[in-house]
């Protein structure tokens, strides 16, 4: 045990150390004053031992200074000469109140008493004589000299005697309550002149706890104990004396002011409440005694002082500069006193919890989220893994301790940290294999199948259900809830005459969706690894290609085209499944992009949102419904409608486009993509793609002739359909003709825009374009009203300034279309030939 | 009168300003822990909802990573909010579990007391059995609320130890 | 892990916490753990007239086990990121 360096251990008749023997007689060689030679002072000697006084001007205070008197006895002295002592010091004229020390019984002796018990203990065993050392320059700290009775009696205050076990604990409690952060700067710092008691042991133990980022604030505390001793308010002196009993001396605060100043204490600066208002107005500190006369927050401020002389900081002191003392009512001194006496409640046990504590909490509670295997930590779990296993043998404390030592991964040590774990964990899987398959249920059953449904006897130890009835869709979802697995299974069992028309749930498709982004995020981290991409599992999950064999080496895929429904497709009913296209595509080829690009074609028409999208069904929606659907619709154009357009446009070659256009038609998906943009802008896109190859001149004739045909297919399977392509109401109905932006509150219109038909007129343009003369025909005389109503509609819409670039922006698409047939609208509103 | 609350809050502030500069450079790296979020409220006046209904005001003054939490010098008192009444205890130190905490806060040593000042007080004893009685209504009331939603297919998690 | 991750994105956020028995309590999010204790600051209650005592408190730490919902701000988060963290959780878990 050590305390404070003082090592009990050492066995009483040790051999001492005798003075006489080891002393070599300097001492006696020395004259009266040599301490003061030449060597050491040099020079005039005349103020040596005199000029402490390092702030006041005057040496008068330096007169006062006797270094015959023990610094207890000086202190004794204070308290019954103070008020002459202080009265000499007049430099800064500042005058002590007479009340403050004339009319008021004073008390000195107890405090004395205490006083001198506490110097007794202090100069056997306290180490931080150092500092109070420092203040033996001072001998003057009157802050004893402010005995109980000198306060006037004011409620709870400075005025009053601390009530019993009123701990100064905190020295300004709340501070105390982060184990002491504030504090320790303070008692680190100045010890209480006038021979507090120096820091206690548990504030060493806050010292030693606290983080580094402590250090700094040690060193300013460090700093402000080199600073002149402040005197400190008088609550202060009588806390550890009256009590007794603080851990943490409640150190002074130096007042603001007086950094390198005078370090005499001026007792002007604690003016009572209710008083006058102190002489000097230049100290701040006095303002702010005077506001919080009674009650600890008085301390705070004198701490938060401290703080702040340390930071440097006294702005906020000047607030309080110019405020006048102000009595407090009944009332509020009433709340103060309840305030304080919580307080006092409060900072009485406020070191129960150290820092140290603290931070162990938060440390384990840390290591247990980010081990590894907990139980290899865990200290208990081990300790009882150590005695179970040594039952047989010793079972000795020691052992135990071995046993854990050697065994537990703990951080102090454990060579078979790990490996210990891993075997066991590896002896638990087993075991647990072993267990399951033991209470598997043997198949003692006789079960039959066939094509209603599966019949079986059960024993009679095991009752079952008699029939079990197939679903047609899945046939034994309990096992997995793999939709990948279920969709195979489906696959491989169904005869072909079933499979056309087995139905995929949105189950299905969703949990195929889900495997499928598990693939795509999987291959997103190894490339964020950098490490080798397979993307074949993802190519499988899309169920496009024909060559994906299930685990039997049965050929699954060849079965989806027979399937109606189409489980690509499907995804793109969902928006998360649009959301995930772009992301996919960056892991495919250029043949495989073409295989998705063929196969969305081919089902094209499972695509729901063409159906939503299409204007009978859009118009009859309610607004919400609308841009629910719109969402929808700009969704899916950006993610991919885009693509498709910029891989038609760029990566297909001919014959591939006519396929595809070839596909659309035996598909039947012609009719669903009429009616409305998404499928109008994609037969435009094939349509105008192919147009541009055919009027390059390199093309083949029989390219030309293959096209042709195509084209003549296209266009009988759109015949009678051409009206299709507007909404019926447009250019007439206004709800149709103008897309309304609604303001804030719904109900107001912000913005008209006119319904943006250049998708329709550009799909005419390329159909015409393509077509020979006796196909323009039929498609002008087929859409003959709408061309005139959409005339008609710009012509109204020029005549209104506002919309005059709308109007020609109209009649442009229209001359699109018009144009290819060397027709042309005018502004007037007639169609003439094109010149 | 002002310039006194003023400068206290003040310093109250800065005092409080000081200690969680403190803690927050103390457990910068520890942010997302229980302990980080209770370190705060160390040797504050707080105050514990209990699980089954118990309001307590008092110290805090020990806790660990699962809200386990030491509250010294503690009053329970029981609301009796239709009747504005409130009753009190004074119930010396607890040591709570932290599974029966519903929350805690830190009170705010002015206003603490504020909200009494529209209330009576009332025996403790009375007061307390006026609030069984209301939790027997409560539990009586869980539990026909739990059949029926049964009967339907729905789940209820009512509880009849949970009366907060 | 995934909401504690998440939570932990969502400090300093205005957010009110429905607890079990029905009432919300609104504040800022101060701090957030691993069984998703919530600690809030700067507390507004509209139902003060339950817990009277609540006027008076600045912070409170809400025990998870009792909260039913948390009401966030469709603004602070990233939907898109969300579905691909759960997503992965779920394989990890697998």
């Amino acid at each position: 045990m050590s305390f404070f360096g003082f090592n009990s251990n050492l066995p009483k008749d040790a051999e001492t150390i005798d003075f006489q023997d080891t002393y070599e007689g300097f001492g006696e060689e020395l004259e009266g004053n040599d301490q003061f030679n030449d060597e050491t002072f040099g020079g005039d000697m005349s103020a040596i031992g005199k000029d402490f006084n390092f702030g006041s001007q005057s040496s008068a205070a330096a007169s006062k200074v006797d270094p015959q008197v023990s610094y207890a006895q000086a202190v004794n002295n204070a308290t019954k000469n103070h008020h002459h002592m202080v009265q000499s010091e007049d430099d800064d004229g500042l005058k002590p109140l007479d009340s403050l020390w004339d009319t008021q019984p004073q008390q000195p002796s107890k405090k004395v008493l205490s006083l001198e018990e506490l110097e007794a203990g202090f100069s056997t065993g306290g180490n931080s004589g150092g500092a109070a050392g420092q203040y033996q320059q001072q001998p003057q700290q009157p802050m004893m000299p402010h005995p109980q009775g000198m306060y006037p009696p004011t409620p709870y205050g400075y005025g009053a005697p601390p009530p019993p076990g009123f701990n100064f604990n905190g020295y300004g409690g709340y501070p105390n309550q982060s184990g002491g952060f504030a504090p320790p700067p303070m008692m680190g710092g100045p010890p209480p002149p006038g021979g507090f008691a120096p820091p206690m042991p548990n504030n060493q133990n806050y010292m030693y706890n606290q983080p580094s980022s402590m250090g700094a604030h040690q060193s300013a505390a460090a700093a402000s104990a080199a600073a002149p001793p402040p005197p400190p308010p008088p609550q202060q002196t009588q806390g550890p004396l009256a009590v007794g009993q603080s851990s943490v001396p409640p150190p002074p605060p130096p007042p603001a002011h007086q950094k390198g100043q005078s370090k005499e204490l001026d007792l002007n600066q604690f003016p009572l409440l209710g008083s006058n208002p102190p002489t000097h107005p230049q100290h701040p500190i006095p303002q702010n005694h005077q506001n919080f006369n009674d009650s600890n927050p008085a301390f705070f401020n004198n701490q938060e002082n401290h703080q702040r002389q340390q930071d440097g900081n006294n702005h906020n002191f000047r607030k309080f500069e110019n405020k006048p003392p102000v009595a407090l009512t009944p009332e509020e001194e009433e709340k103060l006193n309840i305030k304080g006496k919580k307080l006092e409640k409060i900072i009485k046990y406020s070191n129960i919890m150290t820092p140290r504590d603290r931070d162990f909490v938060t440390r384990f509670q840390i290591s247990q989220i980010v081990t590894d295997d907990p139980y290899n930590e865990d200290f208990y779990f081990q300790i009882f893994k150590a005695i179970r296993s040594q039952n047989t043998h010793d079972g000795s404390l020691n052992s135990i301790a071995k046993y854990y030592l050697e065994h537990s991964g703990h951080r102090l040590g454990g060579k078979h940290k790990r490996a210990d774990v891993a075997l066991q964990r590896m002896q638990q899987q087993v075991s647990k294999a072993v267990t399951v398959a033991k209470e598997r249920p043997k198949n003692s059953q006789y079960s039959k199948e066939g094509s209603l449904g599966k019949i079986s006897f059960g024993s009679g130890k095991t009752p079952r259900k008699q029939l079990e009835i197939l679903k047609k869709e899945i046939k034994d979802s309990a096992e997995s809830a793999d939709g990948n697995a279920m969709v195979n299974s489906m696959l491989v069992n169904f005869d072909d005459k079933n499979i056309a028309n087995v139905h995929l749930s949105k189950k299905i498709i969703l949990n195929c969706l889900e495997k499928t982004y598990e693939n795509v995020l999987k291959l997103e981290s190894q490339e964020k690894n950098h490490e080798q991409i397979d993307a074949t599992e993802l190519w499988n999950s899309l169920y496009i290609s024909t060559e994906v064999v299930n685990e039997d080496g049965e050929r699954i895929s060849g079965k989806i085209d027979e399937l109606k429904e189409n489980i690509f497709v499907s995804y793109l009913n969902y928006e998360k499944g649009i959301k995930l296209f772009p992301r996919l595509l960056r892991y495919f080829s250029s043949d495989q992009k073409s295989k998705m690009i063929e196969n969305f074609f081919k089902k094209i028409s499972l695509l729901k949102l063409l159906d939503e999208s299409s204007y009978e069904y859009y118009y009859a929606q309610t607004e919400a419904d609308r841009s629910k659907i719109d969402k929808k619709v700009e969704l899916f154009s950006n993610l991919i409608l885009k693509f498709i357009i910029a891989f038609i446009s760029n990566d297909l070659k001919f014959n591939e486009i006519v396929k595809l256009i070839i596909t659309l038609i035996n598909y039947n998906g012609l009719v669903k993509l009429l009616p409305n943009k998404i499928g109008l802008t994609l037969i435009t896109i094939l349509v105008s793609k192919i147009e541009l190859i055919r009027q390059d001149i390199n093309i083949m004739s029989s390219d030309l002739i293959i096209w042709t045909n195509v084209y003549d297919k296209l266009f009988n399977n759109l015949i009678s359909k051409l009206i299709n392509v507007f909404p019926k109401q447009l250019y007439i109905n206004d709800e149709i003709s103008w897309i309304k932006e609604y303001g804030q509150d719904k109900s107001t219109v912000v913005k008209k825009t006119a319904f943006d038909d250049s998708y329709i007129w550009h799909f005419l343009a390329s159909l015409a374009l393509a077509g020979k003369l006796q196909h323009q025909r039929i498609i002008v005389d087929e859409v003959r009203e709408k061309v005139f109503e959409c005339v008609e509609f710009a012509k109204k819409l020029g005549q209104d300034a506002s919309f005059k670039e709308e109007s020609i922006k109209k009649l442009g698409n229209l001359n699109l279309f018009l144009n290819v047939m060397g027709l042309n609208a005018s502004e007037s509103g007639d169609i003439t030939e094109l010149k | 009168m002002s310039g006194n609350f003023s400068s206290i809050a003040a310093s109250n502030a800065a005092v409080n300003e000081l200690t969680s500069e403190v803690d927050s450079l103390y457990l910068e790296q520890y942010a997302f822990t229980t302990s980080a979020a209770i370190v705060g409220s160390l040797n504050k006046s707080v105050f514990v909802l209990l699980r089954d209904g118990r309001n307590l005001f008092g110290i805090l003054r020990t806790f660990d990573q699962y809200a386990n939490l030491v509250i010294q010098d503690t009053t329970e008192r029981v609301y009796l909010l239709e009747e504005k009444q409130y009753g009190e205890i004074f119930q010396d130190n607890f040591l709570i579990r932290g599974e029966n905490v519903v929350m805690f806060g830190e009170l705010d040593l002015d206003a603490e007391d504020d909200h009494l000042k529209e209330f009576t007080k009332i025996d403790y004893k009375e007061a307390n059995a006026k609030l069984n009685k209301k939790n027997e209504e409560k539990i009586k009331k869980g539990r026909e609320h739990t059949k029926t939603y049964l009967q339907q297919g729905f789940t209820s998690d009512f509880s009849k130890a949970d009366l907060y | 892990m995934l909401f504690f991750s998440f939570f932990k994105t969502l400090v300093d956020q205005q957010i009110t916490v429905e607890l079990k028995n029905d009432i919300e309590i609104t504040g800022t999010l101060r701090s957030v753990d691993q069984y998703l204790n919530i600690k809030l600051e700067n507390i507004t209650n509209k139902e003060s007239i339950r817990y009277p005592h609540l006027n008076a408190v600045k912070t409170l730490f809400i025990r998870g086990s009792t909260i039913r919902y948390v009401h966030l701000p469709k603004s602070a988060i990233d939907v898109n990121l969300l579905q691909d963290a759960a997503r992965k959780e779920a394989m990890v878990s697998k």
